[in-house]
């Protein structure tokens, strides 16, 4: 039986950025990525998580509640640290800056888990 | 009988699907094509080969059977344009709790071992689907741009949507003539495909606007993705089992055209070489979205 992780605590705002991240990567991968099993591993669990958090972000509560599986968190890890690579390579721009403060804060907050 | 159009399991013996994993498509014999539909594909047993065949090779490629995030707590989902009934089948080893109904024309290609948990159901999209509105979680259909008339597909979507809940996931996955790193003899295959199709009042260009077709239906959060895979052997299993796929596909199509069978099998040789050498990769569109709330 797989593992849960202590549950994040989500604000609105934070879940739809997290949902984005996922999505951005997910659409990186098909793009860019040649299918593998290491790939399409890292795809469904992705894939599992969004709707997860899709499922929380329909619930009406300000603070969400998202229930990870370890292996879901050590995913979540993993891809936190791929996108802040691929968007370090982007040119300048605010918006590229403002995306990796979050990223990096998000990566910090995770570490406890 | 009342339900007589519906096909409910024979329950004997049934395995996922996963376990009768086909190596290679089937080869070309005498082909049967529908004649009461505008559909180009054959409707026989080697393309029931060759689509069951292609759901492994998708599989494979995407990972998944399907791309839309859906919750653990999906419990109705709809196929479209079912075909082998094999996606349905493979959604009830995922999807244990869910009930899976299974949407065709013909109901034929199914197999005679069906989960409890699968409902198939002959009906065609172009005449609407016989459900009543906002039944399903997830709606999902694949591949059926041979199918449709340029004309129908805004009617096709918005029926996917009508029996789609509000919050609900539809999902299409289409491809057409989109190749990457294509040379000369695979762009005179495409480009008679492309006739052929316009000729019998199907136009392929739909494919690339699938989100648009969502979002005029009434879905939200809509997702539009074109997804190359690598043809041809230099990629691997996933390219080896496109490749066959699609070569099975382009050789269905054959007796549509006008070359002599054996110019038209050397044509498809050359484009199949011009695959492996160039690295061309076969690019799928897809967009899902979920229908607005109430």
């Amino acid at each position: 039986m797989m593992g849960t992780a202590p549950p994040l605590q989500l604000t609105r705002d934070q879940a739809s950025r997290l949902q984005a991240y996922l999505q951005a990567y997910r659409r990186y991968a098909f793009a860019s990525l040649m299918p593998s099993v290491e790939r399409n591993t890292i795809l469904r669990i992705l894939q599992a998580m969004q709707g997860k958090l899709i499922e929380v972000m329909d619930q009406k509560a300000a603070l969400l509640q998202l229930v990870l599986t370890r292996e879901e968190m050590t995913t979540l890890k993993t891809i936190i640290t791929e996108l802040l690579a691929l968007y370090a390579r982007q040119p300048e721009s605010a918006e590229r800056i403002a995306t990796l403060g979050d990223l990096a804060a998000l990566k910090i907050s995770l570490k406890g888990f | 009988m009342f339900f007589s159009f519906f096909r409910r399991r024979r329950k004997a013996a049934f395995a996922a699907s996963n376990t009768h994993q086909p190596t290679t498509p089937p080869v070309a014999e005498q082909r049967t094509y529908l004649a009461n539909a505008p559909y180009l594909l054959p409707k026989d047993r080697q393309e029931d080969q060759r689509l069951n065949f292609q759901h492994y090779a998708l599989h494979h490629t995407f990972g998944n059977h399907y791309l839309a995030p859906l919750g653990p707590d999906t419990r109705t989902i709809l196929d479209v344009g079912c075909g082998t009934g094999i996606w349905a089948i493979d959604m009830a080893s995922q999807y244990p709790c869910a009930q899976i109904i299974g949407v065709d024309i013909a109901l034929s290609s199914l197999p005679p071992a069906l989960p409890d948990t699968c409902l198939f159901c002959q009906a065609n999209v172009l005449d609407g689907l016989p459900f009543p509105d906002q039944q399903f979680d997830y709606t999902h259909q694949r591949l059926l741009v041979l199918a449709i008339p340029a004309p129908r597909w805004p009617g096709v979507v918005q029926e996917l949507v009508r029996v789609t809940r509000p919050q609900g996931w539809v999902e299409l996955l289409e491809a057409a003539t989109t190749v990457q790193n294509a040379g000369p003899a695979t762009e005179r295959l495409l480009a008679w495909l492309r006739e052929t199709s316009q000729a019998a009042g199907i136009d392929l260009s739909m494919v690339t606007r699938l989100g648009g077709l969502l979002r005029q239906a009434g879905c939200q959060a809509v997702e539009v993705q074109d997804i190359p895979v690598p043809l041809g052997s230099w990629a691997g299993r996933s390219g080896e089992m496109l490749k066959l796929d699609a070569m099975r596909v382009f050789e269905a199509l054959q007796p549509r055209s006008a070359l002599p069978p054996a110019e038209f099998e050397a044509l498809l040789q050359t484009a199949v070489n011009e695959w492996e050498q160039n690295h061309a990769s076969y690019v799928f569109h897809a967009a899902y979205g979920r229908r607005a709330p109430l």
